[in-house]
């Protein structure tokens, strides 16, 4: 009986059988172990810069940082002889530290985010961040977080609007301490674990789905053209302030810190922005021109001439109802260390062009600021008061008793202790 | 071949795949559990994901502070100030190369480098006199004070009267200090001598409990051992010489108590 032989498998001038056949024979097997445990030890490598945090916990011990920030170290840093920088000097022998980076010494921000950070060493106040806070109409506040200031109106129209400040920014960190007393007489036993999570970072992740929606782009039917302002009329302050004076009195003289147009007229100068923007850090409270809101608060006839018509036609524009309440905070300084006070200023003015009525304005303070007794006051006549919040500090509410007109505002100073 | 009967009767090519399936199924999990994404619609739990810490604060002293180092941001030869806090009357003094430097009066202020350990002296301790405590302090973290603002917020090391006597009857004291979180910081103010501190056992993590309540950027170890002689401390004692900055000791300046609004207005004419 002929030996059965395998099947000559030819495919151009190799004999692939030839090849196949110290694998698929007697004792292939063994190669093939041989292979596949060198593959799988190769896979158990973590790539280069990924997997393992090198901090000392698994959570960053730090600010949380985006990943430009990770680069590769300076080529000062990787040229040093010591862990922490620095070299040692040929000629005595001595450690001598690396030139610290310029950044070190100033804000230095990760590429990417923008000023105040890390917010871990700021405290913050005002604005309406998250939830958005809502008047209902029996005048109760809905998602008025701490560390929002609002204040909400009732227009002519009916509506009741809700209008935020800006925020304002001081850097007041807080330290504590986590103390563990151990006894060096006992035994203490640790065992290590059996399995290490290593995190990976996800390098790529793509996900295609197919459009459910198809719209047609449809040519635009009409033409609504953008008249400019032709005309900048501002707006006056008043001469005296405090007219009327609030629960505890205001001082009319006004602080160091309120040095701004906005805060002593109510009018937004175009080279104070900048040094204001600094003062409370929220430039994007300013970026927004509002002269529109103050223009339209005057009617003005325009002459409209036609080539195809033999009478001119005389159209006034009338300018529709915008009612606006500005709302600015400051602070009076932009440090502060556990144990000093800080006054907070806040100038509010009806920029629309209708009156608005029962203003009421919400500062939900913080609990690292109590707020100080007695120094709360409103240039206008205002009914305040002050109630503790979930935070452990106060919730502070000034009710306008007053309408405000179209170009009227004023000024509430408040003074908290930092925490 | 002395093989189990088990696996003779599988052959070799059973084993292999035994061999394979058992390795596959404990590689791929752990090489990326969280790789996949969850699907539309399912409902994703609120809850932080279970944090797994590398380190512990029992650690010997550099260890976590060295491995800050690579994780980027400019803390490489960036002098964090310190201000060190103790009972009235207490010296304190650094390492510089072999051996200790001038004995200051506490408060200090020290510019120290993030990654390497400092060796102190502490001696004057009151009800203690004549004995002596070499702590070490270990910066893991820097701030990002304002420019000019830098020294006036230092990280404050307190060391307390009660750490003092427990470290001299022998015990092992250990004190993360973190930068807290003001989202969840206390309603409460802070000690008149510094800082609000907690007590954690002897079986939980000083720097896991610091991680989740700030940001752990200081560790402060008392009661390790003691120099044979303490005007000439052997070099395994003082560690690597690490360079530090002197900062003058700030004078507290008080202010006159706040005046109200309202006595202000009265007093003007």
């Amino acid at each position: 009986m002929k030996p059965v032989r395998p099947l000559p498998i030819c495919l151009g001038r190799v004999r692939w059988s030839g090849l196949l056949r110290p694998w698929l024979g007697r004792g292939g097997q063994w190669r093939w172990a041989l292979v596949g445990l060198i593959v799988l030890c190769s896979c158990r490598g973590v790539p280069q810069g990924e997997g393992v945090c090198p901090s000392g916990s698994g959570r960053a011990l730090g600010p949380a940082l985006p990943p430009e920030a990770f680069g590769p170290p300076a080529a000062w840093q990787t040229a040093t002889t010591f862990p922490w920088g620095g070299v040692q000097d040929p000629v005595t022998g001595q450690f001598v530290p690396a030139p610290a980076p310029l950044a070190a010494y100033g804000p230095w921000t990760p590429p990417g985010l923008s000023p105040p950070w890390p917010e871990d060493e700021y405290l913050r106040d005002g604005g309406d961040k998250e939830l958005a806070a809502e008047a209902s109409a029996d005048s109760e506040v809905h998602g008025l977080e701490i560390k929002d200031t609002i204040a909400h109106y009732d227009t002519l129209d009916g509506r009741r609007r809700v209008e935020p400040s800006n925020r304002v920014h001081i850097y007041s960190p807080r330290f504590g301490a986590v103390r563990q007393v151990s006894n060096l007489i006992a035994h203490e036993g640790r065992d290590g674990w059996a399995n290490v999570y290593q995190p990976t970072k996800l390098t790529q992740y793509d996900i295609h789905r197919a459009a459910r929606t198809h719209q047609q782009h449809l040519p635009s039917q009409r033409y609504v053209g953008q008249e400019l302002p032709n005309v900048y009329l501002g707006r006056l302050g008043r001469d005296v302030l405090s007219s009327v004076l609030g629960p505890q009195g205001f001082q009319d003289r006004f602080l160091p810190y309120e040095d701004f147009q906005v805060i002593r007229l109510g009018q937004m100068e175009e080279k104070e922005k900048t040094e204001l923007a600094r003062r409370v850090q929220a430039a994007v409270a300013w970026t927004k021109d509002e002269t529109l809101a103050v223009i339209l608060d005057e009617q003005r006839a325009a002459a409209m001439v036609r080539d195809d018509a033999l009478v001119q036609l005389y159209v006034v524009h009338t300018p529709p109802a915008n009612p606006q309440l500005r709302l600015v905070k400051v602070a009076s300084t932009a440090y502060a260390e556990p144990g000093d006070t800080v006054d907070f200023t806040l100038r509010f003015d009806n920029v629309g062009n209708q009156p608005i009525g029962n203003v009421v304005i919400l500062d939900n303070l913080t609990g690292r600021l109590e707020y100080v007794p007695d120094t709360a006051q409103s240039s206008l006549k205002a009914q305040f008061t002050a109630e503790p919040n979930e935070a452990g500090s106060m919730l502070l509410r000034w009710e306008l008793a007053q309408p405000l007109q179209p170009g009227e505002g004023g000024i509430i100073r408040f003074r908290c202790r930092v925490r | 071949m002395c093989l189990p009967v088990g696996l003779r009767k599988m052959g070799l090519w059973g084993i292999l795949a035994w061999v394979g399936v058992h390795l596959a199924a404990g590689f791929l999990p752990a090489q990326a559990p969280s790789l996949r994404p969850f699907p539309p619609g399912r409902a994703v739990s609120a809850d932080p994901p279970p944090v797994h810490y590398q380190h512990e604060g029992i650690l010997a002293p550099g260890q976590i502070a060295a491995a800050r180092l690579p994780r980027g941001g400019p803390v490489v030869g960036y002098f964090q100030p310190v201000e060190i806090k103790a009972p009235l009357g207490v010296s304190v003094a650094l390492a510089e190369g072999s051996q200790f430097g001038p004995l200051q009066p506490a408060p200090v202020r020290v510019g120290l480098l993030i990654g390497p350990v400092y060796r102190l002296r502490v001696t004057h301790i009151p009800q203690h006199p004549g004995e002596e405590l070499y702590p070490t302090l270990e910066v893991i973290d820097r701030l990002y004070a304002p420019m000019g603002q830098e020294a006036r917020f230092a990280i404050p090391v307190q060391l307390h009267q009660e750490d003092l006597e427990l470290a001299l009857e022998g015990k092992l004291v250990t004190r993360v200090i973190y930068l807290e979180d003001p989202q969840r910081a206390l309603p409460v103010s802070a000690e008149a001598d510094g800082e609000n501190w907690f007590e954690v056992g002897a079986g939980r993590d000083p720097l896991a409990v610091a991680d989740q309540l700030g940001r752990p950027v200081a560790i402060l170890r008392m009661g390790g051992r003691v120099p044979l002689n303490p005007e000439q401390p052997e070099p395994e004692f003082m560690g690597p010489p690490a360079p530090y900055q002197k900062y003058p000791a700030r004078m507290k300046v008080l202010q006159p108590p706040p005046k109200s609004p309202a006595a202000t207005k009265e007093a003007e004419p």
